[in-house]
């Protein structure tokens, strides 16, 4: 049986998405202390995604930094009616993240180095830290459960292609070069895999009304 | 391949990969140029690209240390506390002709440029301070020419400092410690000149018998730019000319050293940044 998914994060998503709002509200006419409690509010979500695709301290950390800079200074162009502010925030610091890969990826290749050379230990840890703030740490630990138990759900071949795409940024072609699968299989795992997430959290959000 | 305009069935089926990024250049530009006219797919899209970014939830990595994650965030707010000085700076005018120069450039420059102009707008005040000083010194007369003297020579000082690191072929690197320790530096490259200025602050004194070195680490390797102690408020300037290619740069570092230095960096870096950084 299925483990149930964990609603209440919805309880409080709605004060997290006002409260997200609001900060970079702020940060747009210049307020440091609001690029501050942004940090403090999301370092460990992003940190832990751009861990996850680098595999490496050092450059996961330059990458969190570089991405929490990018949203300081393009607060005041941030349209609400174009995504939430953590779809901003996670998009941002996902394709900071991909870019650099992309480019380690490159330099291996020239150098020939061998990849296990920079994986590091962090990537192997399973804790998940929650930020200074209980109720942001709350909510982020409810919806971290939440997810996982959505991608847990899914057939493994379709959570596999998600997370190819998701994680390593491989292109559907990229993953059927990889996975030795012809490319309409992979394009049909990674069609239903994400509407699958997006249907699970939708379930949630309404049992949470 | 130049990807034809796509049908809305077919751009239907590719919007999840889209929403992903998984998509092949072409294969994503003519989605998205299809969805930017047709509301449906757009709607579809976003619904799609926020349950994306749910994945990065489901990321599981150890807690960050707490000086490391301390470090991340002060660089940030002193970038930041930067940025909008010299935001306010430019709004109001600013009085120093060659800060003025970085500052119009701030406007859509990054993260290090920021910094850059932080440290231009510090020097520009110590210029001014000790110029303040140097006219009161120069009114008292002749008793007091050494004195003036001594103030004149600082002026030209920070003249020359403020000239090597606004030039307009000019490369930045920042430097960070590994250690907990709030240090962090700024290497500034006048690629014109073949200058070299390293700015750095909050640099702790190196023990008995140590000194500090610096390093341009190229691709064919390390090249010592001279070794220094900081002032004691931890304060750096050092100032080098060395010619390099300009893809030759890999990283910039501090060593500690064995006084007198070494021909090849040997102690623990102190501070250090790569040239993959740098910023123009």
């Amino acid at each position: 049986m299925n483990p149930p998914f964990p609603a209440r994060a919805y309880h409080r998503a709605s004060n997290v998405v006002d409260d997200d709002l609001a900060l970079v509200a702020r940060m747009a006419t210049g307020d440091e202390s609001a690029l501050a409690a942004f940090f403090d509010r999301w370092h460990e979500v992003v940190s832990a995604m751009v861990a996850r695709i680098l595999r490496d301290a050092d450059d996961a950390d330059d990458v969190v930094e570089e991405a929490f800079w990018q949203v300081w200074r393009q607060a005041p162009r941030y349209e609400a009616g174009r995504g939430s502010v953590q779809t901003w925030l996670l998009t941002i610091a996902r394709t900071r993240a991909l870019d650099r890969l992309r480019a380690m990826r490159r330099r291996r290749e020239e150098s020939l180095e061998d990849d296990a050379a920079s994986v590091d230990a962090r990537a192997a840890g399973t804790n998940t830290p929650t930020p200074d703030d209980p109720a942001v740490g709350a909510e982020h630990s409810e919806r971290m459960a939440l997810v996982r138990t959505a991608l847990q759900r899914l057939p493994a071949e379709q959570r596999s292609a998600l997370e190819l795409a998701y994680y390593d940024g491989l292109s559907q072609s990229e993953i059927a070069e990889q996975t030795g699968q012809p490319l309409g299989t992979v394009k049909t795992r990674v069609r239903m895999a994400l509407q699958k997430l997006r249907q699970a959290l939708d379930i949630l959000r309404e049992e949470a009304r | 391949m130049k990807h034809e305009p796509v049908r809305h069935e077919e751009a239907w089926e590719l919007l999840a990969a889209a929403a992903l990024d998984a998509l092949d250049p072409d294969e994503m530009a003519a989605v998205m140029r299809h969805a930017r006219g047709c509301e449906r797919c757009s709607a579809e899209f976003g619904a799609l690209r926020e349950a994306a970014a749910q994945l990065a939830f489901a990321a599981s990595a150890g807690a960050v240390p707490g000086s490391r994650r301390a470090a991340m965030r002060h660089r940030l707010l002193v970038h930041a506390r930067a940025d909008e000085e010299a935001s306010t700076g430019e709004r109001s005018g600013a009085t120093v002709r060659s800060s003025r120069r970085l500052l119009r450039s701030l406007v859509a420059a990054s993260m290090l440029l920021a910094a850059s102009v932080a440290v231009v707008a510090w020097l520009a005040h110590d210029r001014a301070r000790l110029a303040d000083a140097l006219r009161v010194a120069s009114e008292r007369g002749t008793a007091e020419q050494a004195v003036s003297d001594s103030l004149r020579d600082a002026v030209a000082e920070r003249d020359t400092l403020i000239a090597g690191i606004t030039g307009e072929d000019m490369s930045v690197v920042s430097l960070a410690a590994n250690a907990p320790r709030q240090t962090w530096a700024l290497m500034f490259w006048n690629r014109s000149t073949n200058g070299w200025t390293f700015i750095a602050y909050n640099l702790p004194q190196p023990a008995a018998g140590r000194t500090y070195q610096l390093w341009l680490v190229t691709t064919r390797g390390p090249i010592s730019a001279g070794t220094f102690a900081p002032a004691s408020n931890g304060e750096a300037i050092v100032r080098a000319t060395y010619a390099l290619p300009r893809d030759a740069l890999k990283a910039v570092a501090v060593t500690d050293e064995p006084t007198g230095g070494v021909p090849q960096p040997t102690g623990p870096f102190v501070v250090s940044g790569t040239g993959q950084n740098a910023t123009r």
